[in-house]
């Protein structure tokens, strides 16, 4: 694809202008042009999550995304998390919980849980695992993801959670 | 003993950097004038190749180097044996170019009959993977391994009871998030060949690509990034070969990168089994002969699983008379590897759903017969000697205790459900009578032997001036154990855990290490780490003797001190720079590949709820028991559980590649099913804990045993609540759902 244009992309609150075609995947114009090498490529087809990020607040998966229809629109990739050298709560609780092994889903899946707590700061154990349904881990068995993501909240501890959140639950 | 730096839930010291997006994955690497090289993978499971014309494709835009089989001895020449099998390679300047050039090679196939089940592959007139193989009055047949203990048919004649069931498995991929990846850069002028890639054994990448290039080792450097998951997926070598071939060919660096196809298709999944056990038992539930016959399915250039398989299969239960055949047999699939654990879950699966079926059949409670019968100190354990301890069933009482099994009441399940309180039947009190009727809730126990393996282990240790520690293995860190290597460190010298720096070095910087398979690094890699520390403390102490006025012998280091008898203690770090000058450097240093192996046990309880219309299983509970002798850091040997449990769990339930014809169905992550956040059920761990093996301060490899049980567990628990017994897996609803229709028509 012809990289004739320059597109204008506002990724972690700073403006880039990269040459690339519109109709270039999102993920690779973060990746390999504007070297945000954060967003993983686990799948390429939006069923693993890796390379979550967010538009305007809501995650996406970036390999399904035109770069072009991301123009105009707000992107967050995990290293706009961070304020200088002051991880974000939810960084600083998946380190401490133990949350993190290989590290190859862990920033789609930081995205994805700042997503869901945006729009719900408190929400039970079962509101976090729906949330977190598109990010695949294969190493940690997600408990320590979401006692990570839990604390954060200032929720009560995942077991008591879980059990009152099931018996309301019928699913 | 109180130690303060090993036994504590430090964060892995690699966290921050994957938090923040920082850890540069093989994927993410660039280098200057880097081109690109894709595998054209041919679309038949098995065929004969009767030309390769790739004319048209060097004449496309970009093209800098296409290799076939007649030219690269790593592409197939003469025939393909799996679909996916690579034919040629193609480098590029682009991606898109190479791909497109990929699709121009014209490759005239003659297609062969298709091998794909493994019972099949093994009779009279199956067609030959490879021309010639036949063993044993076998087809296909490309290992093979007997075992035999005592006399299995006068074992048989004083049995009261003999079972004879059939189990399979299925192949399953590994699931790993970060696929293969490597960029080879060999430099013309120095004849250096530098290799970035994702893998768990990068001594092993070395010598193979020596070998397979024919350059000699020491120009040859492999720099292994850090691994997104591999659990024995990344053990061999992948895409480095080719794409070093490649970058020779080219003079430039030539990155490859797998698709998720690609992986599914082929890189070395695990592989599935047949596996027939006939098992004689008197009245109480005593084993007295196992009689096993296994087919091992290791794809079309195997990899040897027979052996493990034939010692795993008595589990770690005693059996006086054995008699176990099995085999490694080719099929038109790709080449089966190891995940977590070679071969133990699959025999597992047999020998522990058995022993259920056995409990059952008998009237004796399925924890009760395991009792009777585990192996304990003295026993005599297949290949390994004999027992050390009777862990194994502290280990399984601590998974029953654990979980409440004695409340369970006996053989039949009954008592138990009907005992079972709204919380322990997962909330169903809230349901109404017809939807508690159509749920069952069953238990269901399982136990598992491994044995961890120290290999090839080294290490080096510098004490810096300023008395921190710098410490270096060639050991790939998949689970955390940098960050143990760093809490054995701070222990030795008594010193604090941020004073140790942890580098994995390449394989010019590091001294050699066998991969990081077989849950070795922590038990071999670990002990060679504390005792180059122990090499490093030495050498302090005789570069300080003169000076402290003592014999090196009996100065002591710890606490933060260098102390003899009658001298002023000295702080580390003074101590540290004084002997550093005293003595050029301090360098401590260790090697060995002499640590007999370790046993390693497993044992697990899962309760599941059974959707009786639909067959739909639901696991409320896990609770995962484990010898891990010492944990040097008991987070991440917990996050070591509950993943392996994880991937017992998907292993019981939802992922098996689907083939029709030899071409797999289902390679991509939405029909090749891993359990999600949804599907996971609450983990409960119990690690039992004695300092008797010779592991660092005691500790065992925990990655693979959780994996083990899972399986049986949980299919133990769908037959306690449905009273379905379902011999292949995995269990899916599916599955159930015509099992539980048969016994009702039955």
């Amino acid at each position: 694809m012809s990289r004739d244009h320059l597109l204008r992309l506002r990724i972690n609150g700073e403006t880039h202008e990269i040459p690339a075609h519109p109709a270039e995947r999102l993920i690779d114009v973060l990746r390999n042009q504007a070297a945000f090498t954060s967003v993983k490529e686990g799948c390429g087809t939006g069923q693993c999550g890796a390379c979550t990020v967010l538009l305007d607040g809501r995650p996406v998966v970036s390999c399904l995304v035109f770069a072009g229809d991301a123009v105009g629109r707000e992107i967050t990739t995990v290293e706009g998390l961070a304020e200088k050298d002051r991880l974000h709560p939810l960084q600083e609780a998946f380190v401490r919980h133990g949350a993190v092994q290989c590290g190859f889903c862990t920033p789609g899946m930081l995205l994805a849980a700042k997503a869901l707590l945006d729009e719900n700061p408190k929400p039970t154990a079962e509101e976090i695992k729906h949330a977190l349904t598109g990010n695949l881990c294969r190493c940690t068995g997600y408990r320590k993801i979401i006692e990570a993501i839990q604390s954060v909240a200032g929720a009560t501890p995942l077991k008591r959670t879980a059990r009152a959140a099931r018996k309301g639950a019928s699913r | 003993m109180k130690y303060t730096a090993v036994g504590k839930r430090i964060p892995r010291l690699d966290a921050p950097a994957h938090v923040t997006g920082q850890t540069r994955f093989a994927a993410d690497l660039t280098l200057p004038g880097m081109l690109w090289g894709i595998l054209l993978r041919s679309r038949h499971p098995h065929a004969r190749i009767r030309s390769i014309n790739v004319d048209k494709a060097s004449r496309m835009p970009g093209v800098v180097a296409i290799a076939t089989g007649r030219d690269f001895p790593a592409l197939a020449r003469e025939k393909v044996r799996y679909q996916g099998e690579a034919v040629a390679a193609v480098a590029a300047v682009t991606r898109d170019q190479a791909l497109a050039a990929a699709r121009a090679i014209e490759v005239d196939y003659g297609l062969l009959p298709v091998v794909t089940d493994v019972r099949m592959a093994t009779e009279p007139g199956a067609a030959l993977v490879h021309e010639g193989e036949q063993r044993a009055g076998m087809r296909n047949v490309n290992d093979e391994t007997t075992v035999k203990r005592g006399n299995v048919d006068a074992g048989f004649a004083t049995a009261d009871r003999i079972f004879e069931d059939t189990f399979e498995t299925p192949w399953v991929h590994q699931g790993y998030l970060e696929p293969h990846a490597s960029i080879a850069d060999y430099n013309a002028v120095t004849g250096k060949l530098t290799i970035w890639t994702s893998t768990q054994a990068q001594f092993g990448v070395r010598s193979s690509v020596a070998r397979t290039l024919k350059m000699p080792m020491s120009r040859v450097r492999v720099v292994g990034t850090p691994v997104g998951g591999g659990f024995g997926g990344k053990g061999g070598v992948i895409l480095e070969p080719i794409c070093a071939e490649l970058s020779r060919r080219c003079g430039r660096p030539v990155k490859m990168v797998m698709t998720r196809e690609d992986e599914f298709l082929a890189n070395r999944p695990c592989g599935g089994a047949v596996m027939e056990l006939k098992t004689g038992v008197k009245k109480d539930g005593k084993l007295v002969a196992l009689q096993a016959r296994l087919l091992f399915d290791t794809g079309a250039y195997g990899g040897a699983q027979a052996g493990t398989g034939a010692t795993l299969v008595q589990g770690p239960y005693r059996i006086p008379n054995l008699f176990v055949q099995a085999y490694s047999v080719y099929t038109n699939k790709p080449s089966a590897g190891a995940r977590r654990a070679l071969t133990a879950p699959h025999v597992h699966f047999a020998i522990e759903s058995q022993l259920d079926i056995i409990a059952h059949a008998l009237g004796i409670d399925p924890l009760e017969i395991r009792l009777r019968n585990v192996i304990g100190k003295g026993d005599p354990v297949v290949g390994d000697g004999t027992m050390p301890y009777s862990l194994p069933e502290k280990v399984i009482r601590a998974a029953a205790e654990r979980a409440g099994w004695s409340r369970r009441g006996g053989a039949s399940a009954a008592s138990y459900r009907s005992n079972a309180s709204d919380r322990e039947r997962g909330g169903l009190g809230t349901e109404g009578p017809e939807q508690r009727n159509r749920k069952a809730v069953g238990i269901g126990i399982a136990a598992a032997h491994w044995t961890c393996w120290a290999g090839g282990s080294s290490a080096v240790v510098q004490v810096n001036e300023d008395g921190t520690v710098s410490v270096v293995t060639g050991a790939i860190n998949l689970s955390g154990t940098d960050t143990s290597f760093a809490q054995i460190a701070a222990e030795s010298f008594g010193i604090p855990v941020e004073k140790v720096a942890v580098q994995v070095g390449d394989t010019d910087s590091s001294p050699r290490n066998d991969g990081s398979h077989h849950s070795r690094v922590l038990f071999g890699v670990g002990e060679a780490v504390r005792r180059a520390c122990e090499d490093a403390k030495s050498q302090m102490a005789e570069a300080l003797a003169g000076e402290m006025g003592a014999k090196a012998d009996r100065i002591e280091i710890r606490e933060g001190q260098v102390r003899a008898p009658g001298a002023r203690p000295l702080p580390f770090g003074e101590a540290a720079g004084r002997a550093a000058s005293y003595r050029g450097a301090i360098v401590g240093r260790a090697a060995l590949s002499e640590l007999p192996y370790s046993i390693s046990s497993a044992a697990q309880v899962a309760q599941v709820e059974v959707d009786r219309e639909t067959g739909q299983v639901e696991v409320k509970r896990l609770v995962c028991a484990q010898d891990v002798g010492f944990a040097i850091n008991p987070m991440i040997v917990e996050g070591q559980i509950e993943g392996g449990a994880s991937h017992g769990l998907g292993y019981a339930l939802c992922e098996e590649y689907v083939y029709d014809q030899g071409k797999l169905l289902n390679p991509n992550f939405m029909d090749f099913r891993m359990p999600t956040s949804l599907d996971h059920p609450e983990f409960e761990v119990a690690m039992v804990e004695e300092q008797l093996d010779g592991g660092p301060f005691g500790a065992k490899g925990v990655g693979e045993p959780p994996t083990i049980p899972t399986a049986p567990a949980i299919a133990n628990a769908i037959f306690d609540a449905v009273g379905v017994r379902v011999r292949q897996i995995p269990i899916t609803p599916e599955r159930l759902y015509r099992e539980m229709k048969r016994a009702r028509s039955e």
